[in-house]
């Protein structure tokens, strides 16, 4: 009985581990831009290592910048409008590369800015620093037509 | 042996399929694009020729306005260049230089335009510039995208540097502002302005009963509008017996074979329908200014 439970409570936190990384939050918080093309962002990440939990807040950055906005920036507008529309219909490339870590192509810097506390359940388990180059993600969102170019 | 004329006949009719299939395959239409050109802003009684070649600030934040859109892979209208290459000289005599600034847009050919505005702030506890950017549908007036910026405050005079602080994030917030504004125009229209007047002689006005309805020309004109607007959308500013102003009328940006839409087709329509009507018209276009006139 003994192994059952704890074979059932390592199938459960594997599983909670591969959802982490898909945890969305709002925690993303404007630092600065100061070169242009470019912003600096402080998102939070959960997970049950290190690694997840930073992966987790690189995609939860990118997640905000092109469905959400991050408030306070000049990209305080969503990159990508209507966000559900397009997930459904690009599928394939948002998977790549939001799931897939397609987006540390465009991921200048990335580093924690607090340290990694597994133990905390109900906070986020890690701070991490962000540097993303909007200027070429935007251009990649124009070049697949997820979004058009400026202009009607 | 048979196999193999099997499968080279079925490559040939696949390729050929492909063949056919690409060259069935229709020419994505590339939309027309706004042409906008970026102008300072000036008080009235002021000319903005003089304004801009006298306040360098004013040149940086234009500039930095300009050099926006360039990074976006778009091109805008030079003030200055198509200033000197209109008849300026004579357009600098009028004594309303409100009507100047109407003039230029107009003579531009802009649709859209974007004034900027660079005011320096002196304090003790350091100086700032203020930068302004506000793009107007040149047709309609409508407010496209307004953004405000003002650099931190330095202890310098170097303005020039203090117009770039400023501007440091304002033009891509205004761009991607702007940028909305154009998905919102494709997804719900155009916007275009019509105006109805009537000829000298003319024997209708407005509110006179024509055709079989026996209802008013103007009640009559405005459910045709709300047909054939775009979605059924347009607005009157207001309606007199002599003239009707729809300062709003959205019209389809792709006509049904997916090019682009034409306001003259919107006008020919119109005149049909005038026509159906008994009424003789002649029509004035300007950018996506729709003049009416009812004979």
């Amino acid at each position: 009985m003994k192994v059952q439970y704890l074979l059932a409570a390592v199938i459960l936190s594997a599983l909670m581990a591969c959802n982490s990384s898909k945890i969305v939050t709002g925690e993303v918080n404007y630092i600065d831009s100061q070169e242009p093309g470019t912003i600096q962002v402080s998102a939070a990440g959960y997970g049950a290592t290190k690694k997840a939990a930073i992966e987790n807040a690189e995609r939860n950055a990118f997640y905000n910048l092109l469905f959400k906005g991050i408030p306070g920036s000049q990209y305080n507008l969503p990159m990508v409008p209507d966000g559900d529309k397009a997930q459904a219909k690009h599928k394939r490339y948002f998977t790549e590369l939001l799931d897939e870590a397609g987006y540390k192509r465009f991921m200048m810097h990335s580093e924690p800015n607090s340290a990694f506390r597994p133990q905390v359940r109900s906070g986020e388990n890690v701070q991490n620093y962000l540097k993303i180059d909007v200027t070429s993600l935007r251009r990649d969102l124009e070049s697949h037509q997820i979004i058009r170019k400026f202009g009607y | 042996m048979n196999n193999t004329f099997s499968f080279c006949l079925s490559a040939l009719l696949l390729f050929s399929g492909k063949l056919f299939a690409q060259e069935s395959t229709p020419t994505p239409v590339k939309n027309i694009q706004p042409s906008i050109m970026v102008i300072p802003f000036v008080k009235e009684n002021q000319d903005m020729r003089t304004i801009l070649e006298s306040d360098i600030n004013l040149r940086v934040a234009v500039s930095k306005v300009k050099e926006g859109f360039d990074n976006r892979g778009f091109n805008t209208i030079d003030f200055r260049a198509r200033v000197k290459q209109l008849n300026n000289d004579k357009a600098m005599e009028l004594e309303n230089r409100t009507s100047l600034k109407q003039e230029i847009i107009e003579l531009s050919g802009a649709d859209i335009y974007i004034e900027t505005e660079a005011t320096i702030n002196r304090s003790s506890g350091g100086n700032s510039v203020t930068v302004i950017v506000t793009a107007y549908d040149a047709f309609s007036g409508f407010s496209l995208s307004n953004k405000v910026k003002t650099s931190p405050k330095f202890y310098s005079e170097n303005y020039e540097k203090l117009t770039e602080k400023a501007c440091e994030g304002l033009v891509e917030e205004f761009l991607n502002t702007l940028q909305s504004k154009f998905d919102e125009i494709v997804q719900n229209g155009r916007i275009a302005t019509m105006s109805i007047t009537f000829a000298e002689g003319s024997t209708v006005d407005m509110d006179a009963e024509v055709g079989d309805s026996g209802e008013i020309l103007s009640d009559q004109i405005e459910q045709w509008l709300e047909k054939n607007a775009y979605k059924g959308y347009f607005h009157t500013q207001g309606v007199t017996a002599t003239k009707m102003l729809v300062d709003e009328l959205r019209v389809p940006f792709k006509d049904d074979n997916g090019n682009n839409y034409r306001i003259s087709k919107f006008a020919s329509e119109f005149r049909q329908f005038l026509k159906g009507l008994g009424l003789e018209s002649t029509r004035d276009i300007q950018g996506n200014k729709l003049f009416i006139t009812i004979n």
